[in-house]
């Protein structure tokens, strides 16, 4: 019995730990940002996601049938955008990551165009999450997307824009 | 009793077949103390069922088994003292641990309070072209940054063929 019930808090301690863990990286690190004047913010919920899988959208003919299927398996997105001090923030962003927790997907360094970060968190091969800072000359942007996240999916987006433009 | 017939039935004994007379012929047989050389190997054996059939419990035996039952029970004790403790030191542990490590993760429950409702945005069609520009940034940029890394793989695979040729 006592072993039972150790157990049980056993698992209820992790359970605990997990949840805590499970908190996107813009709400981890950079909470700070949020309530921060030269920041504007745009979140959209996961309730909101599931209402737009469920209206199927109809605002937008042009959304292609690959978009809805991105979107669709997304459930959460936060985005910060500063205009000012932009490649400060970038450093200080990139620094601030626990890289433990995240992982290095992508950087570019390039004198001419932007600074930018793709970082993800993974569960075997499923994306949990994708977090891109964006540091350019006037403006600095990160974006988390929580969800169920496939990077192929993603990249090929693009290319249905394309055909669009 | 000549030896060949002791000697069958002790066979029988073993096989659990003799009856209770044959049982007396034979602890009488070794009781009697000639027996022969090649049975005397069984001669304990017989002897000491004999003997233990006399034996009586001691007058103490009442006391003696209420003493015995007593100190299993100090015993007992004693043994659930060290479980619990034991139980009670690696809770203190996690405890601990949990209070201890999380120091850089810190600012995770500070941030846990931020207030991401005040930014949602609440309408569906906005929401969905925030996710859909969001997404297109995010596409192209990936895309961007595999190109630009395909690229310097192109650059530095020429390279080496040259320096290799």
């Amino acid at each position: 019995m006592r072993i039972v019930s150790f157990l049980m808090l056993l698992g209820f301690l992790c359970l605990a730990g997990s949840t805590q863990a499970q908190a996107d990286a813009i709400s981890t690190y950079f909470g700070q940002y949020v309530d921060d004047e030269r920041f504007t913010v745009v979140y959209i919920s996961p309730k909101m996601f599931q209402m737009i899988d469920k209206l199927s959208i109809d605002f937008d003919e042009e959304s292609s049938e690959a978009m809805k299927d991105v979107v669709k398996d997304l459930r959460g997105l936060r985005i910060l955008v500063a205009d000012e001090g932009a490649q400060g923030l970038y450093q200080e962003a990139i620094q601030k990551i626990n890289t433990t927790e995240y992982e290095l997907l992508m950087t570019v360094r390039n004198k001419s165009e932007d600074d930018m970060q793709f970082l993800i968190k993974d569960e075997g091969d499923i994306v949990n999450e994708l977090l891109m800072i964006i540091g350019s000359e006037d403006n600095f942007v990160l974006m988390s997307f929580v969800g169920n996240i496939d990077l192929e999916k993603v990249a090929k987006l693009s290319e249905s824009f394309e055909e669009q433009d | 009793m000549n030896t060949i017939a002791i000697k069958q039935l002790v066979d029988k004994y073993f096989e659990g077949e003799t009856s209770l007379v044959e049982e007396q012929q034979l602890r009488a047989y070794f009781k009697e103390g000639a027996v022969a050389e090649e049975l005397q190997e069984y001669q304990p054996l017989f002897q000491y069922f004999a003997t233990a059939k006399r034996e009586e419990l001691p007058s103490d035996f009442d006391e003696r088994i209420v003493i015995e039952l007593q100190r299993p029970a100090k015993r007992r004790f004693m043994r659930r003292m060290v479980q619990m403790s034991s139980v009670a030191a690696s809770v203190m542990l996690m405890v601990a641990a949990y209070f201890w490590y999380p120091t850089t993760e810190l600012p995770s429950t500070v941030s846990n309070q931020i207030n991401w409702e005040q930014y949602e945005i609440t309408d569906e069609e906005e929401a969905y072209k925030e996710t859909k520009a969001a997404l297109k940034l995010l596409s192209r940029n990936l895309n961007r940054g595999a190109k630009k890394a395909a690229k310097s793989m192109d650059k530095i695979t020429k390279k080496k063929r040259r320096i290799e040729n």
